[in-house]
């Protein structure tokens, strides 16, 4: 159904229904996220990963649910009472705000506002607060630090991740998501800024609270970070918050950069297509989130701060410049491209030189010479 | 459907609360969350106006939105002010900072 | 009608969650009430068709502002050991009266005045569109005396806030 039409005809029902039906596709989609990510994690480590619950492992998420919630429901004494048993329902529900307005096809969706991508960035900021809410509720001094960290690092990468964007609507004239979806049908924005793209990417990792930025919630560091004293079906509302968000981001980039529903076949093809492109396209960005997990270490605490405020947010006011004078001026878009492509192979240069300094030290491993740290 | 004077009201309800939480607390950061109170029903008050009565030069709407980037630059402001206090006093009660050198 | 059922919940949360910022006797409870009392503000702008400001409201107030005063709280607050500070001063009997005295010449002057044209109607719709245009045509200037201001505020807070020990 369209965003037009109503099932039944009665808008409240109507609302109901498509709730629900995101509702399902969401807890389907995390369950098997889970199973996935493991799977693929393994790969690459040239191990199998869950094999043995159900034919191959697929039901390893439906395991781990069922698990968390027979678990018992522990709250610590020192705990601050409301504020730790609100405190992860406060994650979850500007995550599933965003997901409220996705556009999943030509005009399906829940809810299509003509705010859509503030929409997006107003709701981030809300997580934040969970963050700190679940970090101080807890009573525990580890928690809080990591609560705190965890803010930090989702308030400095919320910067370029907004002015990234913010250039995109800049080139698509809109802020309406499925406007934007059906601006792309001859080229997906990604061709024209791929430098907004790669920025997006990063920022949109730390916001995730994934690897390489992981260490607010990695388990080898502080205690495992800010819900080290939630256990069972509290735990199960942090990480579901966690794997729908990055679900519904991955949406969300694959709408604003790839193209969504609509690059190669356009809006004549059906709504199964068009769902089928969006179902790809998403899985191609959580597969290269899944990537890169298993490929980068773990930054440090003030390597990723300093990367986030010397570098990103440099970066992504000049692109916001260059973009706003080729708008202005009406230079030709493939001059724009050019240069941004110029950006984006500069930037991931600059991190793939930045992440192979240290490797003289390496190559005494082993040998009896002594190992100087040029830091 | 709503009448004009409700926001009105409400508003004035909000600002008399920050009213007395600015005159009777005595933690710093609390005296700036009633602060924060007073400017938003201010802000209830110019949009409603702006909404109701000047749909066409909405200067009320503009006025709200630059009190949201003012306060949001007062507050960063004075909680670094408020943080070096609790640096060389270990405590933000604001009746005790009275003096300027002791 | 169901608008209007919203409309005085929202009013209800508003002035409710506003008490609980004034009268609460822990300062984390009072910034979580702080940030759902903004967040109610927001959701009435909502009713007065200008969504940006709402959401504006939402992405500064929620994201910003509140997690500065939860981490300048958590950051001020003594150890959990000392007996936790009255919250409330002793001159709290005069902030009553003050308060209680503006808020009833407020009231009464907002009810006692005859507001011109339609005040019983609907308010038109606002667009974002129109904000932008009048924003950059006839505020231009405090606009960008706006950002030079937020720039100076970024550097200050900056210098007060950092620690000077030069270990």
């Amino acid at each position: 159904m369209s965003f037009g039409d109503a099932f039944f005809g009665i808008s409240w029902l109507d609302i109901i229904i498509r709730t629900l039906i995101v509702v399902i596709a969401m807890t389907v989609v995390v369950i098997y996220l889970t199973y996935g990510e493991r799977k693929v994690v393994a790969r690459f480590q040239m191990r199998l990963g869950p094999t043995r619950t159900g034919p191959a492992g697929l039901l390893q998420g439906v395991a781990d649910a069922l698990k968390l919630v027979v678990k018992e429901d522990l709250r610590p004494r020192n705990a601050d009472r409301w504020v730790f048993e609100f405190a992860p329902y406060a994650t979850f529900v500007p995550v599933f705000l965003v997901l409220l307005t996705l556009p999943f096809a030509e005009n399906w969706g829940v809810r299509n506002l003509a705010l859509g991508m503030f929409f997006v960035f107003a709701v981030l900021g809300l997580n934040i607060v969970g963050v700190l809410m679940a970090g101080f509720g807890s009573g525990n001094k580890y928690a809080l630090l990591g609560g705190v960290r965890a803010a930090a690092q989702m308030i400095s990468y919320e910067i370029p991740l907004v002015v990234a964007l913010l250039t995109v609507a800049m080139l698509a004239g809109t802020l309406d998501l499925n406007l934007i979806a059906s601006l792309q049908g001859d080229r997906p924005f990604i061709l024209v800024q791929p430098l907004a793209f790669v920025i997006f990417f990063i920022a949109l990792l730390s916001e995730l609270h994934r690897a390489p930025f992981d260490i607010p919630v990695a388990e080898s560091e502080i205690v495992g970070g800010y819900f080290v004293e939630y256990s069972g079906i509290r735990w199960s509302m942090f990480q579901l918050a966690e794997y729908a968000a990055l679900w519904g981001f991955s949406i969300f980039g694959s709408v604003i950069f790839l193209g969504g529903w609509n690059f190669p076949f356009g809006s004549e093809v059906g709504v199964g297509l068009q769902l089928a492109l969006t179902l790809i396209k998403s899985t191609l960005m959580i597969l290269l989130i899944f990537w890169v997990r298993a490929t980068m270490p773990r930054l440090r605490m003030d390597q990723l701060m300093s990367f986030c405020w010397k570098v990103l947010i440099e970066i992504s006011f000049v692109l916001l410049l260059i973009t706003g004078f080729f708008l202005y001026y009406n230079w030709p878009q493939e001059i724009l491209a050019l240069v941004n492509w110029g950006g984006a192979l500069l930037l991931l240069t600059v991190i793939f030189i930045r992440t192979r300094r240290k490797s003289e030290a390496e190559d005494l491993v082993g040998t009896y010479k002594n190992i100087e740290v040029t830091e | 459907m709503i009448p004009l004077e409700n926001y009105l009201v409400l508003s004035g309800i909000l600002f008399s609360l920050g009213v007395y939480g600015v005159l009777s607390r005595r933690n710093a950061v609390l005296v700036l969350m009633s602060v924060e109170l007073m400017l938003n029903a201010v802000s209830i008050n110019f949009i409603a106006f702006s909404a109701y009565l000047d749909v066409t030069q909405i200067t009320g709407v503009i006025f709200a939105i630059f009190v949201v980037a003012v306060a949001a630059a007062e507050i960063g402001l004075a909680l670094a002010i408020v943080l070096r206090i609790f640096r060389n006093r270990s405590s933000i009660n604001i009746d005790e900072a009275a003096e300027l050198k002791w | 009608m169901i608008t209007e059922i919203l409309w005085w919940f929202f009013a209800i949360a508003i002035v409710g969650t506003a008490a609980g910022v004034v009268f609460s006797r822990s300062v984390v409870h009072a910034a979580i009430f702080l940030i759902l009392s903004l967040a109610g503000v927001g959701g009435l702008y909502i009713f007065l068709t200008v969504e940006f400001v709402a959401l504006v409201q939402f992405l500064i107030y929620g994201g910003a502002v509140t997690v500065l005063i939860l981490l300048a709280l958590m950051m001020t607050r003594l150890d959990a050991t000392g007996a936790p500070d009255k919250l409330t001063g002793p001159q709290a009997p005069f902030g009553a009266l003050v308060g209680i005295t503006l808020l009833l010449t407020l009231v009464g002057v907002s009810l006692a005045t005859a507001w011109p044209g339609d005040v019983d109607d609907l308010p038109t719709n606002i667009t974002i569109e129109q904000i932008g245009d009048v924003m950059f045509t006839s505020y231009g200037a405090p606009f960008i005396i706006a950002s030079a201001l937020l720039l100076v505020a970024f550097i200050g807070a900056i210098v007060f806030a950092k620690q000077e020990d030069e270990v």
